[in-house]
């Protein structure tokens, strides 16, 4: 069996609108984990408030499960997904850049919009500012470019590099995972500030 | 017990089955034994040499002839033919050429044998518009550079096949169109030679 929607038979609109739906789906769970206010999303710095760990790494761990486990049972072919490819500069600039936008800014791109959308005017900001920034690096993409496209790697993925199965290096996550739940648990007794769920 | 502590037991132990799990490859793309049949069935993976004949006197661009012969055999191609024997089907220098969505990939051999294995592993890497020319080069000498006359009982259609055959081999080699047509008297009249009047009163 393949994947639920195969990818060379569907037109390029009925992609969009599936990735519109997705994605609507994708900006709810995010405003419903409360991701739309920056001082949550900002707690993850200082420790007070580690909601966005616990949220994507749960992510994470249900994808994980759920992919090895339809591997196994063959439901889903693990040949044919696709794999983010890795630009080793660029991943770390932008990893630089991306980190420095989001403790001044207080939001992540995705979490800007499903701000901005219920009506906060810092993400408003926050999502011009983005709007301009990519205006202004694709304008000046060549002088970039080299940099762009160094180091590149293709599609690994870490258990192929590390040569262990991808089994095993789900559990090593979901350890990680856990560890990381019960010191974010721990951090957020430690950090502890007022009670701001009144003023969001 | 509390319940961060069950939700950290479950996912651990989810974690500890799925580094358990042997791996397992699954394939979408490749076909069963009886979707292979069923494609090896399926008339519309064959071409006829009458219509590769044809594609190449329209000179349709899209066509592309793969001559799967090794390079040592290789004479006498087809008009734009180009030789990839099948031993060098997957170097990076013809990979492109079978996994493509622009081109009619024609495949052909001397027979049979060696195009129809390259065509099935194309088909079971998923590589579409890749068709087989049924019976190869042997067809074509025999059906369009040596066409046989149908016999005199034959249908119309025959011999309408033959004519066009007949034009497509003055297209490829050159030839007359039209086939010499040797008319032998069916019975030669004998003794037509004039006979010296014998007698009389010369």
């Amino acid at each position: 069996m393949g994947p639920i929607v195969p990818i060379f038979e569907i037109s390029t609109e009925l992609n969009f609108l599936i990735a519109f739906i997705i994605g609507i789906g994708f900006g709810f769970a995010l405003e419903q984990a409360g991701f739309s206010s920056s001082r949550k999303l900002a707690g993850m710095f200082y420790g007070y408030d580690t909601t966005v760990l616990k949220v994507f790494f749960t992510a994470a761990i249900v994808a994980m499960i759920g992919l090895v486990f339809f591997n196994y049972f063959e439901l889903i072919d693990m040949s044919i997904i696709y794999v983010n490819e890795y630009f080793v500069n660029s991943a770390i600039i932008g990893g630089v850049i991306m980190g420095v936008g989001f403790i001044v800014g207080g939001f992540c791109p995705g979490t800007s919009v499903c701000a901005a959308a219920i009506g906060k005017i810092d993400a408003m900001a926050y999502l011009g500012g983005s709007l301009i920034g990519i205006f202004a690096f694709g304008e000046t993409y060549p002088l970039w470019k080299d940099i762009y496209m160094k180091n590149y790697l293709g599609g690994v993925k870490l258990s192929t590099t590390l040569g262990i199965s991808d089994g095993l290096m789900v559990f090593g996550v979901i350890a990680m995972a856990v560890m990381m739940f019960w010191i974010g648990e721990w951090a957020e007794k430690k950090f502890r500030r007022p009670d701001i769920t009144n003023e969001l | 017990m509390n319940a961060r502590v069950i939700l950290s037991i479950i996912v651990l132990g989810f974690g500890l089955t799925a580094a358990m799990l042997p791996d397992r490859k699954n394939d979408s793309i490749a076909l069963n034994e009886r979707e292979l049949l069923q494609e090896m069935l399926l008339a519309n993976n064959y071409l006829s040499v009458d219509e590769v004949a044809e594609l190449l006197i329209q000179g349709d661009p899209s066509v592309q002839l793969i001559d799967v012969r090794p390079a040592s055999e290789f004479k006498d191609p087809l008009p734009r033919a180009m030789n990839i024997p099948i031993d060098s089907i997957f170097s990076e220098n013809y990979a492109f050429v079978f996994d493509q969505s622009a081109m009619k990939n024609v495949i052909y051999g001397m027979d049979d044998q060696l195009a129809t294995q390259v065509w099935m592993i194309t088909k079971q890497l998923g590589y579409k518009n890749n068709y087989l020319m049924k019976g190869g080069l042997n067809a074509w000498k025999s059906n369009i550079l040596d066409p046989q006359y149908p016999s005199q009982t034959a249908p119309q259609e025959e011999f309408d096949l033959y004519a066009k055959r007949m034009a497509s081999r003055q297209f490829f080699t050159g030839a007359k169109a039209l086939p010499k047509v040797n008319i032998k008297p069916m019975m030669p009249v004998q003794g037509r030679k004039k006979k010296r009047v014998a007698g009389g009163c010369s």
